[in-house]
């Protein structure tokens, strides 16, 4: 018998949907410098001179909203958030019950949430969870400056601008972006240093370093893999192997073919390229290839379900591929069950730029069939901006699933794999005021993300995300395309790499790539004079 | 009209009979079918189904703007039909087997055993079948090795998958299967087979002179419903055991796996829509020809 | 012609039909249990192994590392699952009941030679397996017009009625004589009790096992709660354990995110244990099923 229309996606395929969002995620780091924790007054009220108070909106009505997260419910969640409608209730009239999809299925079921017309009021909102294409169709409720002005104050007064253009469609706002300063987009290697020594090799410093070592490894170590890609992973080559050592920054969003260089200190603008089309790709494609040949992951390194971080922990790999925050934490546990082994972090790339993360990876809107358009507005300023409430739905209760150890820190607390801190899109109003760290954090994490805070940069094409509404169709068949070769570029599938790139080209074509470029040209042309 | 209600009267109790499921299926089935004009609309939130503006054909142009359609469709109905032909002869093959065999515990046992795979999810059946059969450390080549032959790359050998997905769709779906006809035996009455015992009829002229023909009414059942579905796959089984291997999408691509994969940047409702549309109006078609066709052969095996 | 009666045991001659027979049936029979079993084992090992052993080194045919951390894992929350397993047990329990007696009695019906309309209905009731409106239209009628959240019945409706289901039986009962049911007519009986005091007993088979697989469907379920139901009381038992093995995740992902070192659950191997716990209850409760399958495994004839 069979359910012929139930789901396309099974159960579980959030192994493989996981991995796309835990890549596009990432750590925290430390606050940076000017950051001021404060103390919040409970109604959050600026001080004296904004000619709209948050007293001043109504608050007598009592109102009952529902907030949508993605991610399965903790075991504490209830308790967490009884307290939080305890003090809710206090100062705004109102509680607030949380729906939780399913890492299993919610690429399915969150389209189908919003689109079932039933009372949401906050919607957890990232833009790798298609923030731009449901904006565009009409799901969230416009949130103009005004009403942040008038709703949120603290947020309006303490949160760049820059952050609420990012997430800008037409013009116009849909989602209050988190605030936020992830260093997850740049990509480092963990390496197996004791394996290194075992076979006389001192430094491992550039990429060619790195493949003398993966080389010694895969003829030598016969029980793992060198780099142990599977599945999905193979997208960290892109981004070590091709993306940093050539200064190139992806514009778009999605599964986008276009970047630009950052060349002599500045990004440069103007000159919008294929990547495909580089010869530094063709470069990066042999030498894929090329490692593959050799053996450095598996053949069937495609069809694999694991991940590299968790082959690397257990001793399959003796590469590990993520962010900073990624390494250091698999380090840290790779050294628990093993402390002989020595570990080394290698940025392989180091005078590569550094970007922070799009704000537009976490936020929160407010749905289109909410009940209470204010009031919504009004408990996610609490969430963002009082410390109460922030550490309530981020950290949980203290003294059971953490221990306070004064500002911005905190230790791990009796109870806390029952409400895991920073467990579930609470990310969309993560900031760095209250953010607490904990203590058990890897050093070397913070001394790379310190090194780099300086030297942050700010490519303005972040705020540009490419609107398929026009070739909606020729930009799903070339999605499908794109992603099918770059599985076979990236982990080096293919011998002939020209002749792959020429098939690709062809298919692409086929699918309608020449329209998709125009528009796409067009749009940046049209966003780059908008400057 | 008259003639309706005068059957009405006449008929009343199968009428009533027949009530709850024509609800249910009202409800269920055809209250929803109006959302098939998804298909030709520009989905909006803020408009609802029914208010969205529409769009024409252009949420289907995905699907065969690439000049693959032609393909994962071929492939989606020859698969099917490998499906069809070869579960249905090991599960009556099968059913003979067990019907007639001699040794009851045995019987018993392998009976249960076949039913197992069909509790195990497509995605654990993946992970294992990883184990099994990956290059480098599979149990497979494991195997291999010991016995001095060379490791095969199973994963990226469109043969190997052309054979494992027919090999794996049967495991799955023959012990449930296999119950089916199970029972179409135990209808069949005993007096002609002892009759036929005492003519002299040996083993095989019993099965089939006597099992077969009785079988053959349930087969056509079966072969029918399935030819209903036969463009839509098992989108568990070519995703969670191929994984995403490009090398093998020519053999292993169905419309289904196609579909998601063009469908995962854009979480567009219309799209979606579309190809369920096209998948659907495929087995239509495909099903009002060869119920015909059964018809003209023989009239009670029609569906409709 | 011998007497019909199938409780005499009868004596065969072992002729080279019957030993030849035999032979093949036991060689395929064995092969495909074989088969069947394999991964099965595998999945056994599996949740009894390590996990750290597990994601270095994948699945096992011989158990390695020992260890029970994954039932250890969903132990804890033992009464959840016993509440998991007596919300899915009421729901397959009565789904079931009524949704065979639904579905048995419009398929009497549809092969009743003088219905007049039983091609008409038969198609209305086979279109919808062509045709739907997809997931979304269903789900916002569900969710917003029949009021499905957090409800029991939300898991007990939609699965009353299967056109699958209906029209094997519909094809099992066409081998009923009509004269069987005329001669009834005669007696004066409407068509409700002929259905139930006469036809039931006759189509036990076909009965049995659609009641099988409706109440393995029902058993299996977890699409509908997902979809309907917040409250962890009203989970069914594989979505329960879904569920858990989700917040396992949930907590890899949180940790990962902050830097937070916290142990690690056992998540594949408790994926394996996951399976076995679902199955348990089916493998003790088959045996006893069996019997209206398997033919010679029961004394006595079915058909009286």
């Amino acid at each position: 018998m069979r359910k012929s229309f139930k789901s396309v996606s099974s159960v579980l395929l959030a192994m493989v949907l996981l991995l796309t969002f835990i890549a596009g995620c990432g750590q925290n780091n430390a606050p940076s410098a000017n950051n001021q924790p404060s103390a919040q007054s409970s109604s959050g009220q600026a001080s004296s001179g904004t000619s709209k108070d948050q007293d001043a909106v109504d608050v007598s009505k009592p109102v009952k909203l529902t907030m949508l997260f993605v991610g399965d419910k903790v075991a504490d969640q209830d308790m967490v958030y009884a307290e939080v409608n305890k003090l809710a209730q206090e100062d705004l009239n109102c509680t607030v019950t949380v729906k939780n999809l399913s890492w299993a299925d919610y690429q399915q079921q969150y389209p189908l949430v919003l689109a079932s017309g039933e009372q949401l009021d906050l919607v957890y909102v990232g833009e790798w969870l298609n923030y731009f294409d449901h904006a565009r169709k009409g799901a969230f409720h416009e949130i103009t400056m005004e009403d942040i002005e008038k709703y949120m104050p603290v947020t309006y007064k303490e949160q760049d601008k820059a952050s609420f253009e990012q997430a800008m469609v037409d013009g116009k706002l849909y989602m209050i972006p988190n605030y936020q300063f992830e260093y997850n987009v740049y990509r480092l290697v963990g390496v197996r240093m004791d394996l290194a020594k075992k076979y006389g090799i001192t430094e491992i410093k550039t990429i060619e370093d790195l493949e003398k070592y993966c080389e010694v490894i895969a003829q030598n170590e016969k029980e793992m893999f060198a780099i142990a890609h599977e599945g999905s992973g193979g997208n960290d080559n892109f981004a070590v192997f091709f993306r940093q050592p050539n200064q190139i920054h992806m514009v778009g969003g999605g599964y986008t073919v276009f970047g630009i260089k950052y060349v002599n200190g500045k990004f440069d603008y103007e000159n919008l390229i294929n990547v495909y089309n580089t010869p530094e790709f063709v470069e990066y494609a042999k030498m894929m290839r090329r490692w593959a040949q050799k053996g450095f992951w598996s053949k069937n390194a495609a069809s694999g379900q694991g991940k590299i971080n968790d082959l690397f922990v257990a001793g399959k790999s003796a590469v590990d591929v993520w962010h900073i925050g990624g390494v250091a934490q698999d380090i840290e546990k790779a050294l628990i069950d093993h402390p002989e082994w020595e570990m080394d972090i290698i940025d392989l790339t180091p005078e590569a730029f550094k970007t922070v993360n799009k704000f537009t990876n976490n936020g929160v809107a407010v749905s289109i069939n909410t009940v209470d358009f204010g009031r919504s507005l009004m408990l996610l300023e609490k969430f963002k901006n009082d410390q109460r409430y922030f550490d309530l739905t981020c950290v949980g209760i203290e003294g059971k699933h953490y221990i306070d150890l004064g500002p911005n820190k905190f230790r791990p607390g009796p109870d806390a794999n029952n409400f895991p801190i920073y467990g579930t899109s609470m990310w969309g109003w993560m900031s760095e005021k209250f953010r607490r760290v904990s203590e058990t954090e890897p050093k070397k994490m913070r001394e790379y993300i310190n090194s780099w805070i300086p030297n942050v940069v700010y490519p303005e094409t972040d705020n540009f995300i490419f609107d398929d509404t026009n070739v909606k169709s020729e930009y799903a068949a070339v999605s499908n395309v794109i992603k099918t070769y770059n599985t076979i570029f990236d982990l080096g599938m293919m011998d002939d790499v020209e002749g792959a790139l020429a098939e690709m080209q062809d298919k692409l074509k086929k699918a309608g790539f020449d329209k998709v470029e125009a528009e796409f040209r067009k749009q940046y042309s049209d966003f780059i004079k908008s400057r | 009209m008259k003639g309706i209600l005068k059957e009405l009267r006449r008929k009343k109790v199968l009428f009533l009979m027949l009530t709850p499921a024509f609800i249910h299926v009202l409800i269920f089935s055809y209250l929803p079918m109006a959302g098939t004009v998804l298909a030709f609309k520009q989905f909006r939130y803020n408009l609802g189904i029914f208010k969205s503006p529409w769009v024409g054909f252009s949420n289907f142009r995905f699907f065969f703007i690439s000049g693959d359609a032609l393909h994962v469709t071929v492939n989606t109905l020859l698969y099917n039909l490998a499906f069809i032909i070869v579960n249905n002869f090991l599960e009556i093959s099968f059913a003979i087997i067990l019907s007639e065999l001699n040794g009851r515990v045995f019987k018993k046992i392998t009976q249960s055993v076949m039913f197992l795979p069909y509790f195990i999810s497509w995605v654990i059946a993946g992970v294992i079948v990883y184990s099994f059969f990956n290059y480098e450390f599979g149990v497979f080549n494991g195997i291999m090795k010991s016995l001095g032959l060379p490791p095969v790359d199973v994963y990226n050998s469109a043969n190997w998958w052309r054979v494992l997905l027919v090999f794996f769709s049967a495991w799955k779906n023959v012990g449930y299967g296999t119950i089916i006809y199970l029972s179409a035996i135990m209808g069949i009455e005993h007096e002609m087979f002892d009759a036929a015992e005492i003519d002299g009829a040996n083993l095989y002229q019993r099965i089939r002179h006597i099992m077969l023909p009785c079988l053959v009414p349930t087969m056509m059942i079966l072969l029918l419903l399935a030819v209903g579905n036969i463009f839509r796959g098992d989108f568990g089984l070519f995703y969670q055991l191929v994984g995403t291997n490009p090398l093998v999408y020519d053999a292993t691509d169905i419309i289904d796996t196609y579909v998601f994969r063009s469908l995962m940047t854009s979480s567009d409702i219309g799209m979606a829509a579309a190809a369920g549309l096209y998948q659907s109006v495929m087995c239509f078609v495909t099903i009002l020809v060869v119920n015909k066709i059964v018809k003209s052969v023989q009239r009670d095996y029609a569906l409709f | 012609m011998m007497d019909g009666d199938a409780s005499k045991v009868r004596k065969r001659k072992p002729t080279i039909d019957i030993i030849s027979f035999n032979i093949i049936g036991r060689i395929m029979l064995s092969v495909f249990s074989f088969v069947c079993i394999l991964p099965f084992w595998m999945i056994m090992v599996g949740s009894i192994t390590s996990e750290g052993y597990i994601t270095a080194h994948g699945y096992n045919i011989i158990p390695v590392e020992f260890s029970t951390e994954s039932f250890r894992y969903i132990m804890n929350d033992a009464t959840g699952i016993l509440r998991a397993y007596g919300v899915t047990t009421l729901v397959t329990v009565t789904g079931t009941f009524f949704g065979v007696f639904i579905n048995a009695m419009a398929a009497y019906v549809l092969q009743r030679k003088d219905f007049k309309y039983r091609n008409f209905f038969s198609f209305y009731f086979f279109f919808t397996t062509l045709f739907s409106g997809g997931l979304v239209p269903w789900y916002i009628l569900c969710v917003k017009y029949l009021n499905f959240k957090d409800r029991i019945y939300a898991l007990i409706l939609p699965g009353l009625v299967s056109v699958w289901n209906m029209l094997i039986i519909k094809g099992f009962l066409g081998g009923i004589p009509d004269a069987v049911s005329e001669s009834a007519h005669i007696d004066g009986a409407n068509d409700f009790r002929i259905f139930i005091q006469i036809i039931i007993p006759l189509a036990k088979p076909v009965i049995a096992t659609i009641s099988l697989f409706t109440a393995l469907n029902y058993w299996n379920d977890w699409y509908n709660s997902m979809l309907f139901i917040n409250n962890e009381k009203l989970f069914m038992l594989q979505f329960y354990l879904y569920k858990l093995i989700g917040s396992a995740q949930g907590l890899q992902i949180a940790a990962d995110k902050a830097g937070v070192v916290i142990d690690r659950p056992p998540i594949q191997s408790t994926k394996m244990a996951m399976t076995l716990i679902v199955i348990g209850p089916i493998i003790f409760l088959y045996p006893f099923v069996q019997k209206y399958f398997v033919k010679g495994i029961t004394i006595g004839a079915i058909k009286g």
